[in-house]
């Protein structure tokens, strides 16, 4: 679809919970710089492929993968791959807000910490506040480092979360309807951190709400029953979708 | 209306139960202590006004406890994280928990003849001390170690349950988020699962403490009936420690056992003072529960 | 906020590092967490083996007795007798015959008594616990009955020795009774009934407690549809609730039962310590008369440890204490295993 060289690439996953299906040979190829958005009812397997691309599904035991996942052409399910590896290239934000319970400093520093033990004070101080500027909670927080993350409003744990996610530089990040806990002008903020945020990631949104999507995403995928019906630039699918279920998706005739 | 009224009767009848124990205890006990009891040794003595006090009996106490504890603790902990954590999948898990479950049904007493069988093993006379002059050669079986051991051994599997049940509270979200992050699943649990059940694990901590100050049979067994600790004296001074909890002592169960009149040291006022001093302490460690499990409510809302 | 900034604190992870598959499969400690897994699982083992240790060092001191004794050691008395011979003729064959009948009826009845009391008053305080019970009791009430549970035993022990005892000789036994029954044994208060008393009081508050929690998550939902019908509370208590609480309360009347087989000090303090076959032929005072349990013998005979056959005559008493409260344990495992699948609280 363009020149840019993709950064996740996946073929032909199925995953299975049990016995039942919930994403069948979906293929795709995402794209860096950009924020790609999975929308779609729910039950029908966009969370699912989110968390494959983290291997976060590997959690659950009943679980079962067929196809490839390719991050920088490096296939992320062959049995020799770390996952801490993986996951620290790929952050993630969840849909409720968790910021762990201990300060605001300490949540951002924590995955700091854990990857780098030996980092001098200074250097932890500036990646923290950076995070925290680059997540646009900094003005708000500034003052009050050492309090308790759990203290803060919903939408600026859902940022804290981000900040946290950021510290680590990950290249790709995972957003699981992140606003989908949070009020409108909540929503508005991390809304237009995203857009800033697509410049130096790979950014991937499932998300509830069409009007986000439309807002925010450079590509959109449309998922159905664990089918990919549709992927394509977020202009032209939202004008005019190919699939007859995308256009009664997009017209509200289902959710 | 029968039913109804023979309900009230045995609620009310529990609640004056426990008031009628306390204030038994307080209205025998009460006169017994000073600060001279607290702070003298028990001595035999027909006369009872100069069987002196619960000096050693409450420091073996201690003792006691806090070895004990020491013990079960490490070893509860990490049975609590493995089957909180990683045992899903293990198919084994069904019989290790019902090993365990076992356990906690079995009688203290059984556990005290245990550890009689095993530290009078003369390989195992480190724990205690040699006994001289037998034939076939025999560890003597009993001392702090010994009792310590086997109370870690009594109240393990206790402290095992509620340390899993704080584990399991934690919200799966804290650890998702951390896997998210690429924290490896050792670091996750150190660094987040751990710290977010420390009320829950101080609990369980607490509740085995209760236990082991409250139990008779074990320290009668495995610790001996001397009221007095029988190391190398002064036991105080560091060089006699170690001889001190090889060799045998008393706690405050014990010494009531021993001053009632069931047993020979034929002083039942003092084993009232002795029984107030630990219902004391037994209900001070269950506020403290109840405390820690108010504050962990309040939080969470 | 300029992205050269950006690139300066993102130190943590090269950016070349990545177009490296390596990356993914760089070494990071592998073994480490490995290694404490093993850790943890074979700490955990030995947790639940701990058991399967405790049964065999019992049973094994214990066999000596028991094959000698062979079903006589249940059948027949005489334990005391056997008792002081084994220890005066310390090594002898001979020695190693022990009859247990009376610790095991002793066992058997003070247990039964208790679990009495717990099924009658227990059961009437646990129902009045959970749905009787006005708002401003229900916290001293249940603070009460958690209380009540942490005294240690042998403070019940003692109190039982200090009033129960003096109470049942002074009120219940008359001198012409205690010089009837001379020949038999000694009426001084410590009794098959001084027994019972303490030992529920020691498991009574176990039993509430359990009780009451299974009362309480018996579901609501037959209650309501149970009073909507026009059942008066009580009818629904005894129709409704109980019956869909039934499990709960077995097992912990199952749970109180194993505590009370194996409480040994304060019954050795108030049952007399006499291993003396009460007989039912004399009617009430059958109550008053001094018994043993098993778990008291251990204790009140613990100096004859030194001497072997004594020793494993104690054993065998203790593998009798153990296999029951194995087997007590894995009957209250079903009911509280149905309690679960049954879908009572949670899903």
């Amino acid at each position: 679809m363009e020149n840019n060289r993709c950064k996740i690439k996946v073929k032909n996953l199925s995953v299975w919970y049990k016995s039942f299906q919930a994403l069948r040979e979906v293929s795709m190829e995402i794209y860096p710089q950009s924020i790609t958005g999975l929308i779609g009812p729910s039950g029908c397997g966009k969370s699912t492929f989110l968390r494959c691309m983290n291997r976060l599904n590997d959690l659950v035991a009943s679980f079962r993968l067929e196809g490839n996942i390719d991050i920088d052409d490096y296939n992320i399910y062959k049995p020799e791959t770390d996952v801490v590896m993986i996951r620290r290239k790929v952050g993630m934000v969840f849909q409720q807000p968790n910021p762990f319970p201990m300060s605001i400093f300490d949540n951002v520093a924590f995955g700091v910490r854990e990857h780098n033990p030996r980092i001098k004070k200074g250097e932890l101080e500036d990646i923290v506040i950076d995070s925290l500027k680059r997540a646009n909670l900094w003005d708000e927080v500034k003052d009050k480092l050492n309090v308790s993350g759990l203290s803060l409003s919903g939408g600026q744990q859902q940022r804290l979360c981000i900040a946290r996610v950021l510290a680590v530089s990950p290249e790709i990040i995972l957003l699981d309807e992140p606003c989908s806990a949070l009020d409108p002008v909540s929503t508005a903020k991390i809304e237009e951190l995203l857009f800033h945020l697509k410049d130096s990631y790979t950014v991937l949104v499932v998300t509830h709400n069409l009007g986000q999507a439309r807002r925010i995403s450079d590509y959109i995928g449309f998922f159905l029953n664990g089918n990919l019906v549709e992927y394509g630039k977020a202009a032209d699918l939202v004008v005019k979708p190919s699939e007859k279920s995308t256009e009664d998706y997009l017209a509200g005739n289902f959710g | 209306m029968l039913g109804h009224a023979a309900c009230w009767l045995s609620g009310l009848l529990t609640l004056f139960l426990l008031l009628f124990i306390v204030i038994f205890l307080v209205l025998k006990g009460i006169h017994v202590i000073s600060w001279d009891f607290i702070a003298t040794n028990p001595k035999p003595s027909l006369d009872q006004n100069l069987t002196g006090g619960i000096f050693t009996p409450v420091i073996g106490t201690f003792l006691l406890v806090a070895m004990g504890t020491l013990f079960a603790l490490p070893w509860a902990l990490a049975t609590a994280i493995y089957l909180a954590e990683y045992s899903e999948g293990n198919l084994w898990v069904g019989p290790i928990r019902t090993g365990i479950d076992i356990l906690s049904g079995v009688p203290t007493i059984v556990f005290a003849i245990f550890g009689l069988a095993i530290f009078t093993n003369p390989h195992l006379s480190l724990f205690s001390t040699m006994v001289e002059d037998v034939a076939n050669a025999k560890a003597f079986g009993r001392s702090f170690m010994v009792s310590s051991i086997t109370m870690a051994m009594m109240v393990l599997p206790f402290i095992i349950k509620s340390i899993e049940e704080a584990i399991k509270a934690v919200p799966s979200a804290y650890r998702e988020a951390a896997y998210g992050m690429g924290i490896s699943k050792w670091r996750t649990i150190r660094k987040i699962v751990l710290p977010s059940a420390i009320p829950g694990i101080i609990t369980g901590v607490v509740l085995g403490i209760g236990r082991i100050a409250g139990d008779t049979a074990i320290v009668w067994l495995c610790l001996g009936g001397s009221m007095t600790l029988t190391g190398t004296q002064p036991w105080w001074q560091p060089q006699n420690w170690l001889a001190t909890l090889q060799n045998t002592g008393s706690t405050l169960t014990t010494y009531i056992f021993y001053s009632s009149p069931a047993g020979e040291g034929n002083s039942p006022d003092k084993a009232f003072g002795a029984g107030l001093i630990l219902i004391i302490i037994i209900f001070a460690l269950n506020s403290l529960v109840d405390y820690w499990g108010r504050y962990r409510t309040l939080r969470e809302e | 906020m300029g992205k050269m900034e950006l690139e300066n604190v993102s130190v943590i992870i090269p950016e070349k590092a990545s177009s490296t598959t390596g990356f993914f499969t760089k070494p990071r400690k592998p073994f480490k967490e490995k290694i404490i897994e093993i850790i943890l699982l074979l700490l955990t083992v030995l947790s639940s083996i701990l058991i399967f240790f405790v049964m065999f060092f019992v049973i094994s001191k214990a066999i000596p007795v028991l094959k000698a004794s062979g079903f006589s050691f249940v059948f027949s008395g005489g334990w005391d007798e056997n008792f002081l011979n084994a220890w005066q003729t310390s090594g002898e064959q001979s020695a190693l015959k022990f009859g247990a009948l009376p610790l095991i009826a002793g066992t058997v009845l003070t247990t039964s008594g208790a679990l009495v009391f717990c099924l009658t008053f227990g059961l009437g305080c646990a129902i009045f616990l959970s749905e009787m019970c006005p708002a401003w009791l229900r916290k001293p009430l249940e603070s009460t009955v958690r209380l009540l549970a942490a005294i240690p035993s042998v403070i019940y022990g003692l109190i039982g020795l200090m009033i129960v005892v003096p109470f049942i000789s002074k009120h219940l036994i008359s001198n012409e009774l205690s010089l009837r029954m001379i020949k038999i044994c000694a009426l001084d208060g410590t009794s098959l009934l001084a027994g019972i008393i303490v030992l529920s009081m020691m498991i009574g508050p176990i039993f509430i407690a359990m009780a009451s929690d299974a009362i309480k998550s018996a579901p609501k939902i037959y209650k309501e549809a149970s009073l909507a019908l026009g059942l008066s509370h009580w009818r629904t208590i005894v129709k409704i609730i109980l019956p869909a609480a039934r499990n709960g309360i077995v097992a912990g009347a199952i749970l109180a039962a194993g505590r009370a087989i194996g409480e040994a000090i304060a019954l050795s303090m108030v049952t007399g310590s006499v291993a003396n076959l009460p007989n039912p032929a004399h009617g009430l005072v059958f109550f008053l008369e001094p018994v043993r349990t098993l778990a008291s013998t251990i204790v009140d005979n613990a100096e004859g440890m030194s001497v072997a056959a004594c020793e494993s005559a104690l054993f065998a008493c203790g593998s009798f204490l153990l296999l029951s409260c194995v087997l007590l344990s894995l009957f209250s495992r079903i009911f509280s295993g149905n309690l679960r699948t049954g879908g009572v609280s949670d899903k």
